[in-house]
């Protein structure tokens, strides 16, 4: 049975890794910024994954970083978006364009 | 063309087009669906590499946990679906060319560089499965890093609760 070329899993995961840099370049809103940290994240998963089927195969140690990789993802979201419910809280806007202060924003 | 090579062409396509979408809409729930679809055909694509652990938990993890976190979280606030709030910065077309460019380096580099790694033919490598489950228990393998990134998802839950407690 054929199997795909290494470098096109890379290619892959490059274009997931560059759609998820565009989000974090470009949105305004702090939330989707977010979901393209996620999408990047999700990239290194799949380097990570490729490598080891590609190289690695007679050990574990690949699949156990990935799923580390995983476990970081689901810290960095759920501290993430209670960063940004706290923001709107304080401030009223998740737009990170309009929040250009640490502390509370006067009269709100 | 195998089994192999099908499966990742059509959840790469999904993957991406999703990715795409999710970046692209300008509203926030919807980009959360697309995120959610976009995670599952990440899962898609670690099944046809043959980590089918891997792929239970994004779709677990990914698709299910943090998509939904961020649709019934912040997404559903007022501030969020709003439009005017929420379109790209006025630089974009910059995002777009970084995004390009180091898109365009990475696949020189993928395809330009010879690997020398011939994968195991096969749909899944046999007993890789059996030995992840052991190896994440046995005290001479990764049950260090295992427990580790356990304790970094309790505090992870600790501080994010209390971020959003109200005052």
């Amino acid at each position: 049975m054929t199997v795909v070329p290494l470098a096109w899993v890379l290619v892959f995961s490059a274009a997931l890794f560059c759609v998820g840099l565009y989000a974090v370049l470009a949105r305004r809103n702090g939330v989707t910024i977010l979901m393209g940290i996620v999408l990047m994240l999700d990239a290194v998963l799949i380097n990570l994954a490729a490598f080891w089927r590609y190289g690695e195969l007679g050990t574990v140690s690949g699949q156990v970083f990935a799923l580390a990789v995983a476990f970081v993802a689901v810290a960095e979201a759920l501290v993430g978006l209670a960063l940004f419910i706290a923001l709107w809280r304080s401030h009223g806007t998740a737009v990170l364009d309009d929040v250009d202060s640490l502390g509370e924003r006067e009269g709100a | 063309m195998g089994l192999q090579t099908i499966l990742f062409i059509v959840f790469g396509a999904v993957a991406l087009g999703a990715a795409v979408a999710a970046v692209v809409l300008r509203n926030a729930f919807h980009s959360a669906l697309a995120l959610a679809g976009s995670c599952l055909g990440v899962a898609g694509v670690l099944v046809s590499l043959g980590a089918p652990i891997l792929a239970g938990v994004q779709a677990l993890v990914f698709a299910g946990g943090i998509a939904a976190l961020i649709k019934f979280g912040p997404a559903s606030l007022r501030d969020m679906t709003r439009p005017g709030s929420l379109g790209h910065s006025r630089w974009w077309w910059m995002g777009v060319a970084v995004a390009v460019a180091l898109c365009a380096a990475l696949g020189w580099a993928a395809f330009s560089h010879d690997w020398g790694l011939e994968p195991e033919s096969g749909l899944i490598p046999s007993g890789s499965i059996q030995a992840m489950g052991t190896t994440l228990i046995d005290p001479a393998g990764f049950v260090l890093p295992f427990a580790s990134t356990v304790i970094l998802l309790l505090v992870a839950f600790v501080g994010a609760a209390r971020l959003v407690r109200r005052r």
